[in-house]
């Protein structure tokens, strides 16, 4: 195990756990955090094998779905009063 | 490459980075999620310093934080931390404007260092920069819309 490994397989943990953030959690916000938690975790996992422009791409469109998650997040809740996603029904079948 | 660190303190860092993670991902409070992710990217920026040295460290730092930004205004400003809204008052946003002002000075940073670096080509760096500018303008945007309505 060398000091690159490490960062690889943090930034992979990274991504699992972002990746269960997505899944588990109910807020909208916290949806977004783990987006942001996992694209980090790939920026890491890039950045660390030497593909800093990749990293730099992946943080950039990180950003940008951040923004997007935000907003539909705060649409919601002042529709709503809540921003959970189990409560968007209206484009279920 | 940077210089031989400790493998040791390598592992360290990494553990308290994916405690960090796994801190956001258990905590149920939105501000602490906030703080759990923070510690991600201090961690993640330390990471990068050991394996690629200060252009990766730059990188994730500034950018680790200009993802967090706009949730972190979203859960300071529009409160949806499970208590009711409240009215924006003047400290808020004094409070937060050193951030919102930081993430725009700061956030075209990191893609000089690593456009310098690796990218001979001018166009994609502009579009990178493009978005850059959009996605930072995101918490100022909040803010606006905020305190138009709390006026």
């Amino acid at each position: 195990m060398n000091v690159v490994g490490v960062g690889v397989g943090t930034g992979l943990l990274l991504l699992g756990l972002g990746l269960a953030m997505l899944l588990l959690r109910r807020s909208l916000l916290a949806v977004a955090l783990g987006a942001q938690l996992g694209t980090l975790g790939l920026a890491l996992a890039a950045g660390s094998q030497g593909k800093l422009a990749a990293a730099a791409v992946l943080v950039v469109a990180g950003a940008a779905v951040a923004l997007v998650v935000v907003g539909a997040a705060v649409a919601v809740h002042r529709r709503r009063g809540a921003d959970h996603v189990d409560e968007l029904r209206e484009l279920r079948g | 490459m940077p210089e031989a660190v400790p493998l040791s303190a390598v592992v360290v860092v990494a553990l308290i980075t994916l405690l960090g993670g796994i801190g956001a991902l258990c905590t149920s409070r939105l501000s602490s999620t906030v703080v759990s992710v923070l510690v991600v990217v201090v961690g993640s920026a330390g990471l990068g310093l050991a394996t690629q040295g200060p252009a990766l460290a730059i990188l994730l730092l500034v950018g680790g934080m200009g993802l967090l930004l706009p949730v972190a205004a979203g859960v300071v400003v529009v409160d949806l931390d499970g208590r009711p809204p409240r009215t924006l008052r003047p400290w808020r946003l004094l409070m937060l404007l050193p951030v919102v002002l930081t993430g725009f000075v700061l956030w075209p940073l990191p893609l000089a260092v690593v456009s310098r670096t690796t990218s001979s080509s001018p166009t994609s760096d502009a579009a990178l920069l493009a978005l850059l500018a959009l996605a930072s303008a995101g918490p100022a945007v909040l803010l606006l819309a905020r305190r138009r309505e709390a006026a």
